[in-house]
């Protein structure tokens, strides 16, 4: 409980700043995100280990420049990066109580996915393309 | 920084022990968490060995016993003695739960009672619920509509309307529940619990109110609502048997229903 605010009411507390009238979209998000990701995530597995986990280089090339696998798995990049950002998202929430070291954290979780999927991305759009 | 372990004032320290009485016939033997704001000292936990024989078969009854007749220093909550009142919430042998509703020879061993967890202590076995009540009083625990009731009569329901609220009603507000969510630990100043979001339910399910938007506008927000993380320890502790998890379910349910 926060004891720093004073001589507030109990109720004022509780009521703060009011409802922010949000967090349906982050849940909805997440959950729309864990379904896509039962079945991406059993082909990528399945793809990883069975179909280039023993392949060579030039094989695992070949394999990426199928248009389904590129696509699924570029699918399953940016799928996964937004399901750990809105996960992440929640854990800071739950743990970091400290404003600005949450909002510091929620922010580079963010940025680090963000660059993580878009270099992911253009890696698996480089192979498929032949560059 | 993170703390891992207890403040140095907060540490619960060996107390008191109250041995059995000479020719027990059934002793039992409890280790009780006591803390006073008037002496400055640490939490103990005291130890009290009764004669099972000397009261009835619940926890409840052998709290009374020791106040009445070892230490009438001991505080506790207790009224109606029969799990409809709520007021001996406590945790006992780890689990939240009502001390008048559980037998004692449903615990083996020694048995350690502590007041509700993470809830600021008055004293002993009694937690602050100040800000419990205030989150209560912040979702409008009542009907509210604009239409008024008919003049001589009260509002019509239909069976398979009062239906609904079942499973909802019979919360005894006794926060076992609240106590025992990890997320309400955590977050509890903003997050409203599985207590107050089971009635938030009870409002939203009942067909004679008609705020159902306003209330879920009041409860749509990431902390109010959205901090439970279906971990469930709300529905195992439940000393009535009820289900606050699936009632935040349904909520957040209702959430996405209106969104499209």
């Amino acid at each position: 409980m926060n004891q720093n605010e004073g001589l507030k009411s109990d109720l004022a507390r509780v009521r703060g700043l009011g409802s922010a009238k949000s967090g349906t979209g982050h849940w909805v998000g997440m959950h729309y995100t864990s379904l896509a990701l039962v079945p991406l995530g059993v082909w990528f597995a399945f793809s990883m280990f069975i179909c280039i986990g023993t392949a060579d280089y030039a094989a695992a090339r070949a394999w990426f420049q199928s248009p389904i696998n590129s696509a699924l798995m570029i699918l399953f990049i940016l799928v996964g990066a937004h399901h750990a950002v809105s996960g992440l998202q929640v854990v800071v929430e739950d743990y970091i109580h400290a404003p600005f070291c949450k909002h510091a954290k929620i922010i580079g979780t963010r940025f680090l996915f963000a660059a993580l999927a878009v270099l992911a991305t253009l890696s698996v759009l480089k192979i498929f393309l032949g560059l | 920084m993170a703390e891992l372990t207890l403040p140095e004032n907060s540490k619960v320290k060996a107390g008191k022990v109250h041995p059995a009485p000479e020719n027990a016939k059934s002793p039992k033997t409890f280790k009780i968490y006591r803390w006073s704001p008037d002496d400055g000292k640490n939490p103990s936990l005291d130890t009290y060995t009764i004669d099972q024989k000397n009261c009835g078969p619940m926890i409840l009854d052998a709290l009374i016993h020791i106040k009445n007749d070892i230490d009438g220093t001991l505080t506790f909550r207790r009224s109606c003695r029969e799990g409809i009142c709520g007021s001996c919430a406590m945790n006992i042998d780890g689990t939240n739960t009502l001390a008048c509703l559980k037998p004692m020879a449903e615990v083996t061993g020694d048995i350690k009672i502590y007041p509700l967890p993470h809830m600021p202590v008055v004293k002993d076995l009694v937690p602050d619920l100040k800000h419990v009540y205030a989150q209560y009083a912040s979702i409008k625990p009542w009907l509210q509509s604009e239409t008024p009731p008919p003049p001589d009569k009260e509002r019509k329901q239909s069976p398979d309307e009062r239906a609904k609220l079942d499973g909802a009603y019979e919360c005894i507000l006794c926060f076992c529940c609240s106590t025992s969510c990890p997320s309400y630990w955590w977050n509890g100043d903003r997050y409203l619990g599985p207590a107050i979001l089971l009635q938030a339910y009870r409002w939203l399910a009942d067909s004679r109110d008609e705020m159902a938007g306003e209330r879920l506008d009041n409860l749509e927000d990431p902390f109010r609502l959205y901090r439970c993380h279906t971990i469930m320890n709300c529905t195992r502790t439940c000393p009535k048997g009820l289900n606050p998890a699936e009632a935040i379910g349904k909520i957040k349910g209702m959430m996405a229903e209106r969104q499209g």
